[in-house]
């Protein structure tokens, strides 16, 4: 117990770092990392309320925190991905996928605590991430950037999504079997969540300083 | 952690480790992919490049064989032959009368061979062969100077390299180049001409003339600059050199080109 309180710690400090980096850096920030950086402010309050709503209303709306930061994080991370590579098949994708995760979510507001409609709401929602990455990843290769990808923002940012959510997938799809199955020993596998959700935000955070440092180095060779 | 929960641990490890696996593969790949396809772009570029620079290099030496040409058939069968008909004209002379008419015909003809001695001197820059860079444009700064209508300063500083016969002759175009365009559209009155030679050679033309536009495109496109700032474009890429140009409107202009010995 205390370790996954340690990890869900470490957890909140992450994103909490990145919107400090964020914060610091409005200013050499554009648009697209603007809603990385909103993604990371979401994610703190996020993990404020979660940490103190329980302390006042008993446990309750726990969940539902969760369930509106996801949909919150899929709209953000959907159009950072749609602005970055605006095709047709994005334009769809990103509209459906909003459009589902939404209804979803408001039927989960209904139906609270409906373990199968909160899996049907997670894969979806992770396999539509996993597709925008995937997308971009392509575009990458159709395009060809000159720079070395490592040096490219974008790329530590797909790669982030695309290796967290995967996790996420297989321990959500795992997810009936946990709750039904092994009951009181869960907590281990959820701990998994927090060592993705504190890799996702140390990538994301990397790329956000090579956002900012290319930036800078940007307006001094304009200068 | 009984039979069935051992099972679904292995299940589920395996299930992770494939998934993060195929993740970490699709962003290996792209990786790999990228720097495949920019190392063949790379290479291809690098083709295009040297094929350009031969393709230039082919067109700058016919070029230079077709000027030989014209300068050794002006210089040996025009030159010879206008020689011929002066001395014929001043035989005809001596025994004639009309000595106005012959005078006239006769300065026209000294300064007609005195054209074709100079264009065939600027086609084919025989002393180029004879005596060196330095010492032709010592002799061209000179001949310019004399003609009374611009000063030029030729100065010389650091140790002479001496330079291939091809790359001396496309270094002396420049000059000519540049020279010829201060001469024809700067309206200057002064020109400095000076060379540094060390690791690369350093040629400054600078005048004092009308100054011009300089051209927004790098690579000085014949149909917006002209044919003589392309050409010295041209010549400086095949030399592997930089160019550096700096000019003012009413305060002059300044050539600076570094060329790798």
């Amino acid at each position: 117990m205390i370790f996954l309180n340690v990890l869900s710690y470490i957890q909140s400090i992450s994103s909490f770092v990145l919107l400090l980096i964020f914060l610091f850096n409005y200013s050499s920030t554009d648009g697209n990392f603007k809603l990385i950086g909103a993604l990371a402010g979401i994610s703190t309050i996020a993990n404020i309320l979660q940490e103190s709503v329980p302390r006042f209303l008993n446990g309750a709306y726990l969940n539902q925190i969760g369930e509106a930061y996801q949909l919150l994080s899929v709209f953000v991370i959907s159009l950072f991905f749609l602005k970055l590579n605006n095709t047709k098949f994005a334009r769809i994708l990103f509209y459906v996928l909003n459009v589902t995760c939404f209804v979803l979510w408001v039927l989960l507001l209904v139906y609270l605590n409906d373990h199968v409609l909160f899996s049907v709401y997670s894969v979806i929602s992770y396999i539509g991430l996993n597709v925008f990455a995937i997308l971009y990843f392509g575009y990458l290769l159709k395009y060809l950037p000159s720079d070395n990808l490592l040096t490219v923002p974008e790329f530590w940012v797909a790669s982030a999504v695309l290796f967290n959510f995967s996790g996420y997938l297989i321990i959500t799809l795992s997810y009936g079997y946990l709750v039904e199955v092994l009951k009181e020993n869960t907590i281990l596998y959820w701990s998994l969540f927090n060592v993705f959700t504190i890799i996702f935000y140390a990538l994301i955070s990397y790329s956000m300083v090579l956002h900012v440092k290319n930036i800078k180095a940007t307006s001094r060779e304009r200068l | 952690m009984n039979v069935y929960n051992k099972e679904f641990f292995l299940v589920f490890l395996i299930g992770l480790a494939i998934v993060l696996l195929l993740a970490f593969t699709i962003i290996v790949f792209v990786i790999a992919y990228q720097k495949r396809m920019l190392n063949e772009r790379l290479k291809r570029e690098k083709l295009e490049v040297a094929y350009q620079q031969k393709m230039l290099e082919a067109t700058l030496i016919s070029q230079e064989n077709e000027r030989a040409r014209i300068a050794t058939d002006l210089h040996d069968s025009v030159g010879a032959m206008l020689s011929t008909i002066r001395l014929t004209l001043h035989a005809a002379e001596s025994q004639l009368n009309e000595n106005n008419l012959f005078a006239n015909s006769k300065q026209m003809l000294d300064e007609t061979i005195e054209t074709i001695r100079r264009i065939s001197r600027d086609l084919l820059p025989v002393n180029l062969e004879r005596f060196g860079l330095s010492q032709t444009l010592q002799e061209m700064a000179e001949r310019i100077t004399q003609s009374g209508k611009i000063n030029v300063l030729f100065r010389e500083e650091g140790e002479k390299t001496s330079l291939k016969k091809e790359r001396e002759v496309q270094v002396f175009r420049i000059i000519q180049e540049l020279l010829n365009n201060s001469l024809k559209h700067a309206e200057a009155t002064e020109i400095v001409l000076h060379l540094w030679w060390s690791d690369t050679l350093v040629l400054l033309v600078k005048d004092n003339g009308k100054g011009f536009e300089l051209p927004k495109e790098e690579n000085f496109d014949e149909t917006k600059t002209g044919v003589g700032l392309h050409s010295i474009n041209l010549r400086t890429k095949l030399l592997e050199g930089t160019i550096t140009i700096k000019t003012e409107k009413q305060k002059g202009s300044e050539f600076l080109i570094t060329l790798p010995l």
